[in-house]
């Protein structure tokens, strides 16, 4: 039993962090109907960030600590975002959507070969920005695993997706937001400027891929320029599975995929060989394609995500 | 008196394409490696088979209009059936054994390359069907996302069975496929796309792509032709993943995962989405490139100007979508047509800049 | 109210080019950074202010290396991009090293070498490429590569059939050299490695059951995961649990726990360095005490970068102990941490032994130009002294030597026993 709950808890500390980064693909997606691809590896430059910030800090003598580091990150990848959206987005606007497809996709390519070019192909270590002690009296009378940091993220989560929810519902920025999101030829007749709201989206968003970021190294000890890869693709996942484009909707997606993945991996259930392969039902070799069957299952349900609004077809 | 059609009308026309196309693959299997140097033969061996998946991908992808990031996975599959076929069956058959030069001696062994060949596309068109089925319901990137999960779903499959190699991958496939062979196939693959677009079901790809509902009012079984097109498709790729297989030798889950897929979407985009030409020829400068780059070695001073060729890579990658205005249009084709009209529009515009001279 | 950005496109074209400027350069140290990148660590513990935790080495580039007009060309390939560049770059960075050193040197005499670098971007359909152009183009007498065995298998039959000595410095799948008579290997093979990790944990450390938990997307870990299993089954062990983590993943909690749940003795985790020192870390932070073991792609600095005091009650087999006294060993650790700013990893280490023993050869035979001869050459090593032991390669092309088992104690190495290589 108490197997089980402490999967639930590893699972849903997993999902937080994916939640939040699912937030940053949704909103852009909302806003341009574009995948930005490249929104795993703004991850990894704000993790790679925050190691930079937090040595400058400890030569500076300023503490390094997780609320002084994190606005750090959130600030350059925010304005990574606007800068890649400027260059290589906004001149494919009228194009096919295809085509910033594969811009997103080179964007990507660009970050991961500079980064295993300048910061080399290893693994850094990530400094602890924040206490790893575990709730010592559930660890020590149930053997229960909970950790202040896990706590802590999954807080910091909850707070951005209100900040999020309360920019998208009641700012003029998210009224334009929204207005663009569902009819951008008709916002710009109403006076929304259009290139400003984008721009202020894809700010948004890859401050929150920075702070996943930041949380995602925090949580795993370590950052390497291929590690947004990962993370990326199951974000994006998540948000699908939620109804791209919808927020709350990313945040469940992100909690399910965690939470999912752990459990099936966490029981594995042997059922013998054949053709030299060990065949189990479910299982930790077998995690991240059950995460896609899920997603498939989902969408077979659902067409448009868990969340997503069901679009009828207009003649 | 009764309609009689000349029969050197209507039967040259056959013979007439024939002989060309005869020409055409001759001329890309013989001609090619004897006018071209060396190192540049193994990259457009590539390139010439990457074309192949990716005029498969572009019935989807660009005439049908369904986005699919999972075509790596449907030429894993024909690439496996096929190896295995070759590392499995074959010895048995007719003794290749490892570290053999591989040469097909015998007519046999050629039909039976050929079989194994038909056998992965039959299998990855089998796999597209059945995929295609419940996920071809879905619309736009949600399609994309599922083709990505039935592909990562696939690579973590193969990465678990050992039979297979597990993640080592399949080695020791006879090396079949030598520049007559990718002729052959790259002509005959051209063939079907080209009859299918010029034909009742590409016509309906293309209403598909245009407008689903108008096509559903015109009377088309879209589901139907959805499945039908990503059968079709899954089947091409699976062809090109055996010729591929058997070009590299070797063949490995990683090749089956979605940042591989991601490469065949790109020819295609780039290609000018649903135009045959730019696909083929988009297949060929991105497939040429990175054995073109290895050529980097000999110029220590480009090499150090460049840096890193996968920043240069990606550089080159953005760019290039930013100018595509100057690349193809999509439904551009290459055709006997267009060289008829560009030639007569040549005319015109010289004979106009004539005009004004003469008074 | 949002900045008016998108308003003023100088300022925006202005954002990015310092942003662009700001990624390229972030490579740089901060001032403070030590001068050795030999990286001491965060402390795990919580508030503290971390010192450098970033080893700031530039990665090596395609290219070709030593005298370009007279020698005697070498290919090298290597993933020295994509997904498993780390390993590519180690490899490199040692092959240059000692290219650099046997050419300040003299050493053994005889024709420089011309060493031709090229990146496979860890992908299969490169290798064939390279090759080719290697062969053909730049008419090589002998190639160094692949790491991964997976890639190595695509390179061997090509290396055969062309007749040119390839010589893989640190592929451990068996079937490699069954290639064919030109197929050289200079580490040892998953299961003499596999013998002596099961060996150590069932006697030194009287383990009687073990949890394996290895990356399965990896063939060098699910190699020597299958061949650890039988080791250890015939010695008289039990396999507790016997489970594969997925591609990229860096969060191995359920893995963790579930190994605890069956209550093994020992942990065996055949993973690379990449991985190693994370989890360990966070078996340690899941409460899971018990020794864990690794194999040689343990040894690099960055385990202990990332796990320090985690890594304490590990052991892992390695090819040699950089604690050993004998010269060569300590003037490869130094010379490499001089010319690198960072400790070689085991990588680096059978790199540097491997060029040694194809330079060796081509040196010692009359016409360096023939394949042949380098390759009957390369065939008749034997006592070589290198860095990872005295090699000598046997009947089927594979090194015979005897591993080592270290332990990590705060982030150091310490040597613990010898294994003979005689699997029974």
């Amino acid at each position: 039993m108490i197997f089980w709950l402490q999967q639930l808890t590893n699972g849903l500390s997993l999902g937080a962090i994916i939640a939040l980064i699912a937030l940053g693909y949704t909103m852009v997606y909302g806003v341009l109907k574009l995948i930005n691809f490249a929104h795993g590896d703004i991850l990894m430059v704000g993790a790679f960030v925050a190691i930079y910030a937090a040595m400058w800090a400890a030569h500076y003598g300023i503490p390094v600590w997780f609320p002084l580091i994190m606005p750090v990150s959130m600030a350059f990848c925010a304005a990574l975002g606007v800068a890649i959206e400027f260059v290589a987005y906004r001149p494919l606007r009228n194009a096919p959507r295809l085509a910033s497809l594969i811009t997103a996709i080179g964007v990507s390519l660009f970050l991961e070969s500079v980064g295993q070019w300048k910061l080399g192909a290893g693994r850094h270590a990530f400094p602890a920005l924040l206490s790893d002690h575990r709730i010592e009296a559930l660890a020590e009378r149930y053997g229960f695993y909970v950790y202040v940091s896990d706590l802590v993220i999954f807080a910091s989560t909850l707070l951005l997706l209100v900040a999020l929810q309360a920019i998208v519902k009641f700012t003029r920025f998210g009224k334009a937001m929204r207005a663009v999101s569902q009819d951008p030829e008709a916002a710009r007749l109403m006076g929304v400027d259009v290139n400003r709201v984008i721009t202020g989206t894809f700010a948004l968003g890859s401050a929150l891929a920075g702070a996943g970021g930041v949380m995602w190294g925090m949580k795993f000890g370590a950052a390497d320029p291929l590690m947004g890869m990962d993370p990326g693709l199951k974000a994006f996942v998540a948000a699908v599975v939620g109804g791209i484009g919808n927020v709350p909707g990313a945040m469940v997606g992100g909690f399910i995929m965690g939470v999912a993945e752990t459990l099936v991996a966490a029981c594995s259930i042997p059922i013998g060989r054949m053709w030299g392969s060990d065949l189990v039902i479910v299982g930790s070799n077998y995690r991240q394609a059950l995460g896609f069957l899920i997603l498939i299952l989902v969408l077979l349900l659902r067409p448009s995500g868990l969340f997503g609004r069901h679009e009828p077809e207009k003649v | 008196m009764a309609y009689r059609p000349d029969p050197v009308r209507v039967y040259g026309h056959w013979l007439l394409a024939a002989a060309g196309l005869s020409l055409a693959a001759a001329a890309i299997g013989y001609g090619i490696p004897k006018v071209l140097p060396t190192f540049h033969l193994d990259p457009l061996a590539l390139g010439l088979i990457y074309a192949v998946i990716a005029l498969g991908l572009n019935i989807v992808n660009g005439q049908a209009g369904l986005f699919s990031i999972g075509h790596a996975a449907f030429a894993g599959i024909g690439a496996y059936t096929a190896g295995g076929l070759s590392t499995m069956v074959g010895p048995r058959l007719f003794g290749w054994g490892p570290g053999m030069p591989a040469q097909l001696d015998s007519p046999a062994a050629a039909v039976f390359f050929m079989a194994s060949l038909l056998a992965g596309g039959l299998v990855a068109a089998l796999f597209g069907y059945l995929v295609g089925i419940p996920t071809l319901r879905l619309r736009g990137d949600y399609l994309a996302i599922a083709t990505l999960g039935f592909g990562e779903i696939m690579r973590v499959v193969l990465d678990n069975t050992a039979s297979l190699g597990g993640p080592l991958g399949m080695h020791g496939i006879p090396r079949f496929t030598t520049y007559p062979v990718i002729g052959v196939a790259l002509v005959l693959t051209l063939i079907v796309c080209r009859n299918i677009a010029t034909s009742v079901p590409g016509r309906c790809f293309v209403a598909l792509r245009e407008d689903e509902i108008a096509a559903e009012s015109l009377g088309i079984a879209t589901t139907r032709v959805k499945v039908n097109a990503m059968a079709l498709s899954a089947g091409i790729a699976g062809i090109g993943g055996g010729l591929l297989a058997h070009r590299l030798g070797s063949y490995m889950p990683v090749d089956l995962s979605w940042v591989r897929s991601v490469e065949f979407v790109l020819m295609v985009v780039l290609g000018g989405s649903g135009s045959i030409t730019g696909t083929v020829i988009a297949a060929i400068t991105l497939g040429m490139l990175p054995g073109e780059m290895l050529q980097l070695t000999k110029w220590p001073w480009l090499q150090k100007l460049i840096g890193n060729k996968m920043v240069v890579y990606s550089v080159l990658l953005i760019v290039m979508m930013l100018v595509r205005s100057l690349w193809f249009k999509g439904g551009w084709e290459l055709s006997f047509q267009w060289m008829r009209d560009s030639a007569a529009r040549l005319r015109r515009r010289l004979s106009r800049r004539e005009g004004p001279a003469n008074g | 109210m949002m900045p008016r950005i998108g308003e003023h496109p100088g300022l925006v074209a202005a954002t990015t080019a310092a942003l662009l400027a700001v990624t390229l350069l972030c490579g740089c140290p901060p001032p403070a950074a030590p001068e050795s990148g030999s990286p001491t660590v965060a402390s795990t513990s919580g508030g503290q202010a971390p010192s450098d935790g970033v080893h700031a080495s530039a990665s090596v580039q395609e290219g070709s290396y030593g005298d370009r007009e007279n020698g005697i060309p070498v290919g090298a390939y290597f993933g020295l991009t994509g997904a498993q560049a780390v390993f590519g770059q180690d490899s490199a960075k040692a092959m240059i090293l000692a290219l650099e050193e046997m050419e300040a040197a003299d050493w053994n005499g005889g024709p420089s070498i011309h060493l031709i670098l090229q990146d496979d971007r860890c992908k299969t359909e490169d290798v064939g490429l390279i090759l080719n152009k290697l062969i053909n183009d730049d008419e090589v007498v002998a190639v160094v590569g692949e790491l991964a065995s997976s890639l190595s298998l695509v390179g061997a039959p090509i290396c055969q059939e062309e007749g040119v000595p390839m010589l893989s410095p640190s592929s451990t799948n068996p079937e490699v050299t069954k290639k064919g008579d030109f197929i050289f290997r200079t580490c040892f093979t998953d299961q003499q490695q596999g013998y002596a990790c099961a060996k150590f944990a069932f006697e030194n450390l009287e383990a009687r059951r073990a949890a394996i938990l290895y990356p399965g997307d990896n063939d060098y870990s699910v190699g020597l995961a299958n061949d650890f299993t039988a080791a250890f089954g015939r010695l008289g062990g039990e396999i507790v649990l016997s489970q594969g983590w997925g591609k990229d993943q860096q969060d191995f909690s359920v893995e963790l726990d579930r190994a605890k749940q069956q209550e093994p003795d020992v942990l065996f985790v055949p993973c690379y360095y990449d991985d190693s020192g994370q989890l360990a870390s966070q078996a340690r932070k899941r409460g899971l005490d018990i020794p864990i073991v690794g194999g040689d792609g343990w040894d690099s600095p960055d385990v202990d970068a990332i796990g320090k005091e985690a890594t304490n009650n590990c052991f892992f087999a390695n090819h040699y102990s950089k604690a050993d006294e004998s010269p060569i060993v300590q003037s490869f650790v130094k010379s490499y941490e001089k010319r690198w700013g960072e400790a070689p990893s085991a990588m680096a280490a059978t790199a540097y032994d491997g060029v040694r023993i194809l330079v060796q050869a081509i040196r010692s035979v009359s016409d360096p130009r023939d394949r042949l001869a380098v390759r009957d050459a390369l065939a008749a090593t034997s006592g070589f002294e290198g860095v990872t032991g005295t090699i000598t390669i046997d009947e089927d092309r594979n090194a015979t030597k005897s591993a080592v088992i270290l332990e990590l104690r705060d982030g150091e190495q310490t040597f613990v026993d010898t294994v003979q290589p005689d699997v029974p």
